[in-house]
């Protein structure tokens, strides 16, 4: 990574922020922020007033697009589809506009469709009123048994009649109230429906409010009805027509408002994103530091793409720039680290980045982790067939959502890694289902090294020696990281310790187990670099570093989990041959039932152990080897780059 | 068919495997399916995610099932011949059976973890993959009670039908088994970490790898009961 000092005229500004911009290969710092050197000399930017106009912009072409989107009708892709055929999104070719260009050009488009907004509010109104309609009808249909004149509902001269629905067991609650009440004049007419009662009540107007407080229930409904002189079933009508008027106008404007995306949707789609990344363009300037002519943008760019940064300002200012490119001297906690790894192994920066991304000058540990985390997958699951349905999932996947989705891309390349790898590792451990070809069948597998079910201590063997392997990697990279960054008491205390005793570790331990017999010079040499080793431990770490040695072997030990997941699978998958055989066995009626438990059986043990195999995996990696060398934390790189999903700019920018 | 007292020894172990892990996935996978529940229930797309935090602690009863289809085979009872087992590896299954299904327990640990990676990962799905992480840390004191299950099948000579140990060795082996399976229920105490751990990376990502320093630490007790087990069947003569 190189610390990037950029000095040009400001007339070339617009020009280079473009072209920097379509490039990616920048990440602009804000002098303001950062501990800059330079910003005594310089001055702050002012925030340019074409922001605003852009906000403005880009609400408007937001609020039609909003307008627009509801009008659409798109058949929704369905899970299977979005992952296996998805739709891949058009690109539209644009040209390099200015920002005045581009205002006039959204004006016009807003301009155009922006009777769509006024349809939208019709269209609003339209379906409130709708909404009342319905109700009404509702409320109206309830009445249609009084065949009473609706006209007499609400207030007259003396009297006041309200319509209410009130919940069947309340009803005689109510009834009582109303006769406690004593009203002068109370005239009621109720009509059971369903599990609720529909009431006229008719008092004298000068009693409205005493009628109006006793209807204050949460079981009783007032029934509000507009004023209508005539019979319930000619309101009815009368509302029906009125709906059917009010559907008939809103097809049409919908039909209007669909032309208005047909005419425009896609031109303001296109829009709404140039518009965006000018504004993104425009925010930058308040980033750099300013004199009266010139202006100075300070950054980083990966060391591998400082050529080509310095030809992009060459060409955007004609040659009227100065470029300059620093090793970074400052924090290395404020240095952005971006990966820099082939094409092959990017899709495994993920699995690092799920830990954390590596410091500025730390070791990228993706190259390392990628081999093993499909190798110890694949010693995990280990069985031909589930590394073949995985294969084929990530296969589809690839020519699928991968072509849409980097991140499913890069996911499916992992997974197609895996499986193969399972596939090879499941014909080594003769894991086909479990034991299904020689269970039903009766073929033995062919080209098998070793089985976990039936060698269980040669797997737990090759476990640890793989696990030892694999911790000692981890150590010779700490080893290296300090021996480079010259932190040689670090390197004795942390690293050579280590290799001290672990030879010595071993060579007692096959003498006290009885595995071995060594020379007394041998057992001399052993006893004092296990002495040496565990002095620098507890050097290093004090009475901790106790700790240290259970934590060592715990590491060791933790990668006897190979063996165990191993095992879970070959053996489960084995218990539902087992369970299908003796279902089969006992009656050949039971054949479905056979087949049923497994397929639905395997199924399962395919799942789980999947998951099982690749969560363990990342574990011994990220607990065990991780834990050895690694501490991570750093910045991500985060280039100034136009963020184009729906257009693309002609010529390829840049 | 008729039992010699061996093999009743050792489908109490299969007993013994099989139940206690099931005890411990059973309340793991009930504390997960609890905060999975809330989950959902908050947002329904998050179903799948949740489920597979709540498949986590079921592992231990796998562990503990794969066990018990192993002692079984091991005496005819399930595909095979009756075999005429001696008391004495009668003896060392009840070892492994304890060996896997006290270890087994650790799923409550796993469960609280989970628990906590499932209500973590709905709000801020990027944090998944650590949370699945932090969450097969107390899976660990299971895979050493496998481990020491697996071993004491193999040197008492259940894989192969060559039984030679005496009882007394037999007896050792229920020593192991105990060694390692109560060492096994540090996995609650390092879910409770762990648990934490997701959050507090959650919070703030950077700091993942001190969490997983201060998660492992309680298997160094994990630890201490493998080794003792091992030093057991080493002494006993188990391992030859």
């Amino acid at each position: 990574m190189k610390q990037v000092y950029l000095g040009l005229h400001r007339a070339y500004l617009n020009n280079l922020l473009s072209d920097l911009h379509e490039a990616g290969l920048l990440e602009i710092t804000n002098i303001w922020d950062a501990e800059s050197k330079l910003r005594a000399a310089l001055n702050e930017g002012e925030r340019r007033p074409e922001i605003e106009k852009c906000a403005e912009s880009i609400q408007d072409i937001a609020t039609l697009l909003d307008v627009l989107g509801e009008s659409r009708e798109e058949e929704e892709e369905g899970i299977l589809q979005l992952l296996l055929s998805p739709r891949p999104p058009r690109k539209i070719s644009v040209d390099k506009k200015d920002f005045h260009q581009l205002c006039r050009e959204a004006e016009e488009v807003v301009s155009g469709a922006g009777a769509a907004v006024d349809m939208k509010r019709s269209l609003d109104a339209l379906r409130a009123r709708l909404g009342i309609l319905r109700e009404q009808q509702e409320s109206i249909a309830l009445l249609a048994p009084f065949d009473l004149d609706l006209g007499y509902l609400g207030e007259s001269e003396l009297l006041y009649t309200v319509p209410v629905v009130i919940d069947t067991p309340a009803y005689q609650r109510f009834a009582e109230k109303i006769e406690k009440e004593r009203f002068d004049t109370l005239y009621s007419s109720g009509i059971e429906n369903g599990s609720q009662m529909v009431v006229i009540l008719t008092t004298l107007r000068e009693d409205r409010d005493r009628l109006d407080h006793l209807l204050q229930d949460p079981y009783i409904r007032i029934l509000e009805i507009e004023p209508f002189t005539g019979a319930p079933r000619e309101k009815i009508e009368a509302i029906r027509s009125e709906i059917e008027a009010l559907h008939r106008r809103e097809r049409e404007l919908m039909e209007e408002v669909r032309a208005i995306d047909a005419h425009y949707g896609e031109h303001l789609r296109q829009l709404h994103e140039e518009v965006c990344i000018e504004k993104d363009r425009l925010m930058t300037h308040t980033h750099f530091g300013w004199t009266h002519d010139t202006v100075v943008i300070e950054g980083w760019a990966a060391e591998k793409d400082c050529g080509r940064l310095q030809e992009i300002c060459d060409a955007a200012t004609a040659g009227h720039v100065f470029c300059k490119f620093h090793d970074p001297d400052g924090t290395p906690e404020l240095v952005p680290v971006c990966y820099d790894n082939p094409g092959w192994l990017r899709p495994f920066e993920a699995v690092t980045t799920m830990f954390a991304r590596p410091r500025y000058g730390e070791v990228d540990p993706t190259l390392f982790t990628a081999p093993v985390l499909i190798l110890f997958f694949a010693l995990m699951l280990g069985d031909a067939v589930y590394g073949l349905i995985i294969t084929v999932i990530a296969a589809l996947l690839y020519r699928g959502a991968g072509k849409v989705s980097s991140t499913i891309r890069d996911g499916s390349i992992i997974l197609m890694a895996a499986g193969v790898a399972t596939v090879v590792s499941g014909i080594l451990q003769g894991g086909y289902m479990g034991d299904f070809l020689p269970r039903f069948l009766g073929i033995t597998p062919p080209f098998v090294i070793i089985n976990a079910l039936e060698e269980p201590i040669v797997f737990l063997r090759l476990a640890l020696i793989i696990g030892i392997v694999q911790i000692n990697l981890g150590l010779c990279i700490a080893a290296f990281q300090n021996l480079r960054k010259k932190r040689y008491t670090e390197l004795l205390k942390g690293q050579v310790s280590w290799f001290f005793l672990q030879p010595a570790a071993a060579v007692m331990l096959f003498a006290f187990f009885g595995w071995g017999a060594f020379s007394r010079p041998v057992m001399i040499a052993s006893v004092l670099a296990a002495v040496v080793g565990s002095g620098l431990i507890l050097l290093r770490s004090g009475p901790l570093g106790f700790f240290d040695l259970t934590g060592f072997l715990g590491d060791w030990l933790s990668y006897a989990r190979l063996l165990a997941l191993a095992l879970a699978t070959g053996g489960i998958a084995m218990t539902v041959n087992i369970l299908a055989q003796m279902v089969a066995g006992d009656n050949p009626l039971f054949l479905i039932l056979a087949a049923f438990i497994f397929i639905a059986g395997q199924t399962f043990n395919f799942v789980l152990q999947t998951l099982g195999a690749f969560i363990h995996s990342l574990r011994l990696q990220f607990v065990e080897f991780f834990g050895k060398f690694y501490t991570g934390g750093g910045k991500e790189f985060s280039p100034f780059m136009a963020k184009r999903e729906i257009t693309e700019l002609n010529g390829g920018g840049v | 068919m008729t039992m010699g007292t061996g093999t009743v020894l050792v489908v109490i172990g299969a007993g013994l495997a099989v139940g206690l892990s099931a005890i411990g996935a059973g309340i793991g996978v009930g504390i997960a399916g609890a905060a999975a529940s809330g989950v959902t229930a908050g947002d329904r797309e998050k179903f799948g995610l949740a489920l597979v935090f709540q498949a986590l602690p079921q592992t231990q009863g796998i562990y503990g099932l794969l066990v018990a289809i192993l002692l079984l085979m091991s005496t005819g009872i399930l595909g095979g011949n009756p075999v005429d087992v001696p008391v004495s590896v009668g003896l060392a299954a009840i070892g492994v059976g304890i060996a896997v299904g006290l270890a087994g327990l650790s799923a409550i640990g796993q469960g609280i973890a989970a628990s906590s990676g499932a209500a973590v990962s709905a709000r801020d799905p990027e944090i998944m993959g650590k949370g699945l992480v932090f969450s097969v840390l107390p899976e660990t004191q299971a895979i050493y009670g496998l481990l020491v299950a697996i071993l004491l099948m193999a040197f008492s000579g259940m894989f192969t039908g060559v039984f030679t140990i005496s009882e007394a060795v037999g007896f050792a082996a229920i020593g192991s088994g105990l060694a390692v399976g109560f060492a096994g229920l540090s996995g609650i105490g390092q879910g409770i970490t762990a648990g934490a751990g997701i959050v507090a990376t959650a919070q703030q990502p950077e700091v993942m790898g001190r969490a997983l320093i201060f998660a492992v630490m309680s298997e160094t007790f994990a630890i201490f009961g493998l080794l003792v087990a091992i030093l057991i069947m080493f002494g006993s003569g188990l391992m030859g």
